[in-house]
């Protein structure tokens, strides 16, 4: 009756209440599906980036295994726990935490919920049921890295930072080696957005630091950032620079301004996490995702098909094979004091 | 008393018939959502204990905003005066891991409250010293706050084995949550003797305020200032401790957030608690005892609200963000009616 | 002189807030050309009255007709359209802005246009000849005296053609040559066959000026007088209702009492301070009267005596043989000294508090009432009763909230907190301002108690009657110097208001 007279009041409404009729069936007929839980933290779904790349993830696996999702967007860290428990509590298959600040919540849930399966990136929790998932982002910072060298005219280099943590450090070596190896004296500025979760979404204060390191005759900023990043894509539209993007492919947001992403396959490595879950493979511990099995990677497509040329392609080719050959070593923060 | 608790429930179903409209407009059965903000709130001892976690902090801010406002001030700088404060009892707790329980906890909650109560103070101070007005000058104390906190956090202080910035976690001697009777209680939820400490705080800040020359004082000088001088009063030396107390108060949240459940301090823990403890206190007249309610409403409307975003299909975050305000509106238009009589 | 038919007529007018009627059955009419006066006690119905007639207030029953026509007023912009005006007691001017510019404002004619200065202006000085108006039209209002304040707002209403003027207690603020000159005008305004309707407390004032006389009380009329006919005693007593019997007041021998408060050459500190340079001294029991107009100097010589190291720029201040120059209010208040603040509510009173705490106000450091810092509160209590019995303070309650109280009774309560435990010295600012006669009464009998007990007031106030019948010595200041000064028995009205004016003896 209720939703009758709704569909009346409201056309609008028809679809969705279409779509909610038919997951509601789906969720009845198929007593099998999967359902998973995504906690996203304070850049959102939408950033077009890290976020966006974990729930392209669940999409995909909902399309392709039946998978039903809900997910949330973090309002503030002590919420994480609450949530995780609620999502457990009501016997979600499988719950995926988003981002190194959910690493606290993850550890102590999944100890509580020992037969429930936890996915958590970009951070290590070493329980049986908890799936660790790591990037080696230093070897695609690495390649972009080569990218802005050779496209830089100044020899001047930007690499801005989303929150200053040893994560983004990781990210900013791997670049500064990747530029150096291709120009030894080209200038290199590094500057992060905040210390707070809120760096992640804060694109005004990321347009201000990239627009004064432009003014500085930079050219090429490269920016992880999550959802910040759109700061530096305006700024370097405005002022016809260049920008690189992260974790998901941002080179459509502005083609021509953006040489090319640092791909982060967090989608994949979800994907992945549901998909061995559906299948019965799931297992705990730590996998590390790279170069080698396409978890990182620079993206090529035909937004900046006409910015990247054959010798640059060529040149980033032979240095990602060096790299999975062994003969180049990227310098990892992590290991910094090894 | 009975009629301010009639007005609370009149605010309280009007607000939820608000909030049934929303639903009912968005799509959701208005029934389930009310469902389901009760049961997130009061569903289980863990939800409940989560309501009373939230109340918690919110008590000891409310008592900072109110205690200024009954000296007639206004103190917009809760949530600098308990980052600080919180921040200063944490590095106590670090630099002494082996005291006591009994002798640690309490110090460390004292020199947070010393450190929280001279950042509250200056504000006192420099209003007496150039009249500068309080309500830019804490504003502005908050920025510093917070600036000076993520340096000593991420700069000084930082946990090396973690990427968030925040300290390393206090030793099992200021860390208690496993021996809290309260903790054990509520099935996990994050709750700690600091809410006994909190309504122990509020009664006795009650006492001060109505029983005690120093709160008769406070409240003269928060009334009329003029009257205050010419009975004698010392303006200066009365808005300074005021403000010393009201910085001390924000500063106990520590208790709950840091020695009770975190066990560290996690840069951006407080989700502007200082500033919630403006509508808190205000919601209550700024009475202390008022404000274990309103904070308790507080607490369980953001608890209840915070599931529906899981539960609900069209219930956003933002949705019962709105869904929660309004409510507090509703409470506080009702608690502030009065019977319209027109000149 | 009622031949005439009547401007505005009252019929069975009530007005009821809740169950408490504030007006009861009020039938009056006002003939074209009269000064009619309304006389009551504070709380008497008057202000409630006025209200009606001026569209402020909707009669719960009863009609208005003007002009014979019954009217109902549904705004004060109704009844000025109908030709009623209003000068409030306190003057609705913005101080900033020229007479002429106020008058504009008020007038809500400038809304679009330029300025209408020269046909505005031109009608005004039309208007002040025809009056014997005087007024700067181009300075800023605020600097202007009270009384051309005054007459500013009498001009505003002539402007807008008021027939009906009605003032409320319009010399409250006036020294007693603008008095003068303020009753010229109103005769001026009787010649030119506008209707006046005058309402005071100050029964003098009233038997000077009006036709006729009307006594409020309880919110009914109890009496209707022609002036002519009746008699200050006789007004007193309709207006309190009751017999009403004022004591002399016996001054006191003085010639060989000690001096317990000296002060001088004392000025303020404050920016723009009125007080110059002032020194006087008040001897045990005796009772020292400052009269001047208000504005010349009072103000800051009480700041600066009561809280010397804030507001005291140079001179000295002895009090108990001890060079107080530098003492907080605190200090001195605990060396015995009580104050009477110039303004009850801003500075004597918390309105929202009770009778009882209002009472701890000046007393807090006492250890009757606090001990290791704990309010005693049933001695407080107890002690705090005690006194407003002997005031009789009605309603004698400890729970009401000063608000709750009127003028006269908050002023009793202010009293009776000030002279409990017998203060060396007293501070009385116009002890007895906004109050009816009967507490005026009581305060006066009070005062004059504390000379009994050998302590010692100077008294500040701009009532006449007040200062000559309770001062012991008088100076006059103006211009925040001491002008004159008069002992018992030299009083006299027309010297004393020549010097406040600024004249010489």
């Amino acid at each position: 009756m209720y939703f009758i007279e709704k569909k009346v009041r409201l056309p609008a409404m028809k679809k969705i209440l279409i779509s909610l009729c038919f997951l509601v069936l789906t969720v009845s007929s198929s007593a099998w599906a999967l359902n998973v839980a995504l906690v996203l933290d304070k850049g959102g779904k939408d950033d077009k980036s890290f976020n966006s790349a974990a729930f392209a993830g669940v999409e995909k696996a909902k399309k392709e295994l039946g998978i039903t999702y809900k997910y949330v967007e973090t309002m503030d860290d002590t919420a994480v726990e609450a949530t995780m428990r609620s999502f457990a509590a009501k016997k979600y298959d499988l719950i995926i935490g988003v981002g190194f600040s959910m690493a606290e919540a993850v550890k102590k849930v999944s100890k509580q919920y020992p037969n429930i399966s936890f996915a958590l990136v970009d951070a290590e929790v070493d329980h049986p049921n908890v799936r660790s998932l790591l990037f080696e982002e230093h070897q695609g910072s690495y390649l972009v890295g080569a990218v802005a060298a050779m496209k830089s005219k100044t020899g001047k280099i930007g690499f801005l930072g989303g929150m200053d943590v040893p994560l983004i450090r990781r990210f900013a070596m791997g670049f500064e080696a990747g530029v150096k190896k291709i120009n030894p004296k080209a200038e290199i500025l590094e500057n992060y957005i905040g210390v707070t979760g809120e760096a992640w979404n804060n694109p005004a204060k990321a347009k201000e630091l990239s627009l004064a390191m432009f003014s500085k005759n930079v050219d090429v900023i490269f920016a992880a950032a999550g959802a910040s990043n759109y700061g530096l894509f305006d700024a370097a539209e405005e002022k016809r620079k260049y920008a690189i993007g992260v974790d998901s492919n941002q080179n459509w947001i502005k083609p021509g301004t953006i040489l090319t992403s640092m791909l982060k396959r967090v989608d994949v490595a979800v994907f992945d996490a549901a998909k061995d879950l559906k299948e019965g493979k799931f297992k705990g511990g730590t996998v590390r995702f790279g170069l080698a099995n396409q978890g990182i990677d620079y993206a090529m497509d035909e937004h900046n098909k006409s910015l990247i040329t054959k010798e640059i392609k060529t040149k980033v080719e032979q240095l990602k094979k060096d790299i999975l050959s062994g003969k180049i070593v990227v310098p990892d923060y992590y290991k910094r004091n090894e | 008393m009975k009629d301010a608790l009639l007005k609370t429930l009149a605010g309280l179903i009007f607000g939820f018939l608000g909030a049934a409209l929303i639903s009912w407009i968005v799509g959701e059965s208005p029934l389930f959502v009310m469902k389901v903000m009760f049961e997130s709130a009061f569903g289980s001892v863990y939800n409940f204990g989560l309501s009373l976690f939230y109340a918690t902090p919110l008590i000891f801010t409310g008592l900072s905003v109110a205690i200024a406002f009954h000296a007639g001030l206004f103190n917009i700088g809760a949530e600098g005066q308990l980052a600080l404060g919180a921040l200063a009892a944490t590095c106590f707790a670090l630099w002494f891991p082996s005291l006591s329980p009994w002798l640690g906890i309490p110090l460390a909650l004292l020199f947070g409250a010393i450190i929280g109560g001279f950042w509250g103070w200056i504000a006192g101070w420099l209003k007496e010293k150039r009249g500068s007005h309080e309500v830019i000058t804490t504003i502005m104390l908050n920025f510093i706050a917070a600036a000076i906190v993520s340096w000593l956090v991420t700069k000084v202080y930082q946990s090396p084995i973690v990427q968030s910035p925040e300290t390393a976690e206090i030793s099992e001697h200021y860390f208690i949550q496993e021996r809290d009777p309260l903790y054990q209680i509520f099935d996990g939820a994050p709750i700690s003797i600091a809410l006994l400490f909190a309504i122990g705080l509020a009664i006795g800040v009650w006492v001060l305020l109505f029983k005690t020359k120093l709160g008769f004082e406070i409240r003269a000088l928060g009334k009329s200032e003029s009257t205050a001088e010419v009975s004698g009063i010392s303006s200066s030396k009365v808005r300074q401790i005021a403000m010393f107390l009201a910085g001390a108060c924000a500063s106990f949240v520590s208790f709950a957030e840091i020695i009770g459940s975190a066990g560290k301090y996690r840069l951006g823990f407080s989700p502007e608690y200082g500033f919630m403890g403006i509508a808190v206190a205000l919601l209550a007249r700024n009475n202390p005892i008022g404000i274990l309610f309103s904070a308790f409403l507080f607490g369980a409307l953001h608890k209840g609200a915070a599931d529906l975003d899981i539960e609900t299909e069209f219930v956003t975050r933002d949705l019962s963000l709105v869904i929660q305000s309004l409510i507090l509106i509703a409470v506080a238009i009702a608690i502030e009616w009065k019977k319209g009589r027109r000149a | 002189m009622s031949n005439l038919s009547p401007v505005i007529e009252a019929k069975n007018l009530s007005k009821a807030f809740g169950s408490f009627y504030a007006n009861e059955n009020i039938s009056f009419s006002i003939p074209k050309g009269e000064i009619l006066g309304i006389i009551g006690e504070n709380g008497a119905g008057k202000s409630t009255l006025m209200k009606m007639l001026y569209g402020q207030l909707r009669p719960t029953s009863g009609q208005i007709h003007i002009d014979g026509k019954e009217t109902s007023l549904t705004s004060p912009r109704d009844a000025i359209a109908r030709g009623i005006g209003m000068v409030h007691q306190h003057f609705m001017l913005a101080e900033n802005h020229s007479a002429l510019e106020n008058i504009i404002l008020a007038l809500g004619i400038a809304s679009f246009r330029l300025m209408p200065h020269k046909s505005v202006r031109k009608r005004l000085e039309k208007l002040c000849s025809e009056f014997g108006i005087s007024v700067d039209l181009e300075k800023p209002v605020g600097e202007l005296s009270v009384g051309q304040q005054q007459s500013i707002e009498i001009l505003k209403l002539l402007y807008l053609d008021s027939n009906l003027l009605i003032f409320d207690e319009p010399t409250a603020v006036l020294s007693p040559n603008e008095i003068e000159n303020f009753f010229t005008i109103l005769r001026g305004l009787r010649e030119a066959g506008k209707t006046i309707v005058v309402i005071s407390h100050k029964l003098k004032e009233i038997l000077s000026i009006s036709d006729r006389v009307i006594v409020l009380r309880h919110g009914k009329i109890v009496a209707e007088r022609t002036t002519k006919e009746t008699n200050l005693g006789e007004l007193a007593d309709l207006m309190v209702g009751a017999h009403f019997e004022r004591r002399e007041v016996i001054a006191s021998n003085l010639s060989a009492a000690t001096t317990v408060f000296e002060v001088k050459d004392l000025s303020s500190i404050e920016s723009d301070s009125r007080l110059k340079k002032i020194s006087f001294r008040v001897r045990e029991g005796e009772i020292l009267g400052i009269a001047g107009v208000e504005g010349n100097g009072q103000s800051e010589l009480i700041r600066a005596l009561m809280n010397p190291i804030k507001y005291r720029a140079k001179g000295e201040i002895t009090f108990c043989e001890k060079n107080v120059s530098a003492y907080s209010t605190l200090e001195l208040r605990s060396l015995g000294m009580s104050i009477l603040p110039e303004n009850r509510i801003k500075e004597a009173v918390i309105l929202d508090w009770s009778s009882r705490d209002n009472f701890l106000l000046g007393h807090q450091n006492k250890k009757e009432f606090i001990k290791n810092s704990w309010i005693q509160e049933q001695a407080l209590g107890e002690k705090a009763l005690a006194a407003y019995k002997e005031y009789d303070l009605r309603p004698l309650s400890l729970t009401h909230h000063l608000s709750e109280f009127s003028g006269g009774n908050q002023q009793k309560i202010v009293v009776a907190r000030e002279l409990w435990n017998q203060p060396k010295f007293i501070i009385a600012a116009h002890p007895t301002r906004g109050v009816d006669i009967g507490a005026i009464e009581r305060i006066h009998l009070a005062i004059q108690d504390v000379k009994k007990q050998k302590g010692s007031v100077l008294l500040i106030s701009s009532d006449l009657d007040e200062l000559f019948r309770l001062s012991d010595r008088l100076l006059v200041i103006c211009g925040g110097l001491v002008r004159g000064s008069f002992t018992k028995g030299e009083f006299s009205e027309e010297k004393v208001g020549r010097l406040m004016g600024g004249g010489q003896t």
